[in-house]
């Protein structure tokens, strides 16, 4: 190649090579400007996301706050309609009035189921209930479960049985709240969907191991069944195999999925196998530990007062209608009391006279239950302060008890919870 | 059109020809670029009509030959790095239907400027594939060289049949067969 050429070529490669470095120059800053506009971008949507998710737990929040202020209203006022009718139906009532003051009695009881299925509802889900472990005659507890279903049985003229494996020790470790409520929930809707033949609770041995046990509790019917398409959905929140059976049958729609959110929490695992205008049998197996030592003593509470003279109770209820219900039950118990209206006028009491229990409520004007429970431990840490309120949440009852609240009872409450609670501090 | 077709060509004339024959294209053609051409640059596509035909005049060989062996250079030395592109691909009908919906979406990603040429492809049977080329560029002659480069990198053997659809060469319809 001659030297010109050379050159030439030379010179035309260093030109491209200037030429080719520009360009890369160039499309790196383009680079460089893409990629900083991505990282805006990735920083906003980040933010958005952020924002979002904030948003989505306060909305839930605030719709758990909602459910409990909710039940909290609904459970004030339906303190004093339950206490009313109890007042009611124990005065002079003809045959007609007497059958009205049944109705409202047991309307008042469906009113409370419900709003006690919602509450349980938004409890699981929001993760407060956590079983607890406690010896139980697991006989004992079904015998007297079903005594509950005897009457509504006996009237539809459905057979209600028990087969109870006598291979199962029966005193064993166990949340008896818990297993209550699924097994009513189950035994209830097997009574509602069955209207002949027979409803049966069967509580089998699966196996047996030292210290523990694997029992399979069976809640069988032979009632309307539940058709196979169907039975996928009916675990779920608010859902009911036919969208027309809560107007048949009524319900929330919560009992199965709360007693298989129930289920899941003791362990186990509820299921069903049902044949549609055969029956329905849901089933779980339970691994449960057995104490062989000895079983709990159950105390045996006195059934009367052992109240001697000078002592008394303090009320402290700002609403009228739950002052007289519980004045008259105070009245017929020959308990002695007094009523104070808020927190500093049960500051006032409590200065003037010994009393042997308070009984307050939490949400007052003025001062309210909490405040003036703080202010009466300053000096008196022995009297016992039953904290009366209309919110069941789990943390609620542990704030009142870290306020120095001695109990806890749940508005609304029966004369009968009322005695238990007055006993157990030996009124 | 992407300047490393220009640079391939010239690399192609230089290994054939030798750098003078490089020399007397760009002294011969008006250029614009001047025949500085750098792989990463584009340029019009004037430039290669006017190299490719100076140089049909130079060396006495057609254009459509020259083209053709282009493309199975350009195919071979500088296709073939994306080998991406191949491995994705099972043999030689996958590989040219995937150019329109898949390798040339990723070219334009890179070069939103590209003024790429469209195949449309259907598959007649197992054994033969029809591929419709269209470009203003007229350059299926190149595209046919590409065409043959693939079924070596697949180790197939293909016979190319080529009818213009459009008598000028912008439109041609391959027929590719598998033997």
């Amino acid at each position: 190649m001659d030297k010109e050429l050379l050159l030439r070529k030379i010179e035309r490669l260093e030109l491209a090579r200037k030429a080719a470095e520009s360009i890369l120059e160039s499309k790196s800053l383009e680079l460089w400007e893409s990629k900083q506009l991505l990282e805006t971008k990735v920083q906003e949507r980040t933010l958005e996301l952020k924002q979002e998710k904030e948003k989505a737990v306060a909305a839930q929040k605030a719709e758990k706050l909602f459910l409990a202020n909710m039940s909290h209203e609904i459970r004030t006022p339906l303190n004093a309609i339950v206490g009313m009718i109890h007042l009611l139906k124990e005065t002079q009532l003809d045959g007609k009035q007497g059958q009205y003051a049944d109705i409202l009695k047991s309307s008042a009881l469906i009113l409370q189921n419900l709003i006690s299925d919602i509450l349980d509802f938004s409890k699981i889900d929001a993760g407060k209930i956590e079983a607890i472990s406690e010896q139980v005659n697991i006989k004992t507890l079904v015998e007297e479960l079903l005594k509950i279903f005897e009457p509504t049985a006996k009237n539809k003229g459905v057979e209600l049985g028990l087969a109870f494996d006598k291979n199962i020790e029966p005193i064993l470790f166990i949340d008896p709240k818990l297993m209550h409520q699924v097994l009513i929930n189950l035994l209830g809707n097997a009574l509602k969907f069955t209207d002949s033949g027979q409803v049966t609770l069967t509580l089998e041995l699966i196996s047996k191991e030292e210290n523990c046990q694997t029992i399979q509790f069976s809640v069988a019917d032979t009632g309307i069944g539940i058709a196979a398409n169907k039975l996928d959905s009916i675990f779920q929140d608010f859902t009911q195999a036919e969208s027309n059976t809560d107007r048949i049958y009524g319900g929330t729609g919560l009992g199965l999925s709360i007693s298989k959110k129930i289920v899941d929490l003791l362990g186990g695992q509820l299921t069903v196998n049902s044949v549609e205008n055969q029956g329905s049998n849901f089933n779980f197996i339970l691994k449960l530990k057995t104490n062989p030592t000895k079983e709990s003593n159950t105390s045996s509470t006195p059934q009367k007062f052992s109240h001697s003279s000078g002592l008394s109770v303090l009320v402290v209820e700002d609403n009228p209608m739950n002052q007289v219900y519980l004045e008259t039950l105070l009245d017929q118990w020959s308990v002695n009391f007094e009523i104070a209206n808020n927190g500093i006028e049960a500051l006032e009491w409590v200065k003037k006279k010994k009393f042997t229990l308070i009984l307050m409520d939490c949400q007052m004007p003025i001062m309210d239950g909490y405040e003036a429970t703080r202010t009466i431990r300053l000096d008196d840490k022995g009297t016992p302060i039953i904290a009366l309120t209309a919110s069941s949440m789990r943390e609620d009852k542990e704030a009142a008890l870290s306020q120095g609240f001695t109990d806890f009872m749940t508005k609304p409450y029966t004369p009968e919870q009322l005695k238990e609670v007055l006993l157990k501090y030996d009124i | 059109m992407k300047g490393i077709v220009f640079v391939g060509f010239f690399e192609l004339v230089e290994k054939e020809f030798g750098y003078e024959m490089v020399d007397k294209l760009i002294a011969s053609c008006n250029l614009e670029s001047k025949g500085i051409y750098t792989s990463v640059g584009t340029y019009s596509h004037n430039e290669m009509v006017q190299l490719v035909t100076k140089l049909s005049e130079f060396s006495g060989v057609e254009v459509p030959v020259l083209l053709k062996t282009y493309g199975q250079y350009f195919g071979k030395a500088h296709l073939r790095k994306y080998n991406m592109f191949y491995e994705q691909a099972s043999d030689t009908f996958s590989f040219l239907e995937s150019i329109h919906n898949h390798i040339h979406v990723e070219v334009k990603k890179l070069y939103p400027e590209a003024e790429l040429p469209h195949f449309d492809s259907n598959r007649v049977s197992d054994s033969i594939l029809e591929l419709v080329y269209t470009s203003a560029r007229k350059m299926s002659a190149f595209a046919k060289g590409l065409i043959e480069d693939t079924a070596l990198y697949y180790g197939e053997e293909v016979e190319i049949s080529q009818k213009n659809i459009e008598a000028d060469g912008s439109k041609v319809l391959f027929t590719i067969t598998k033997l």
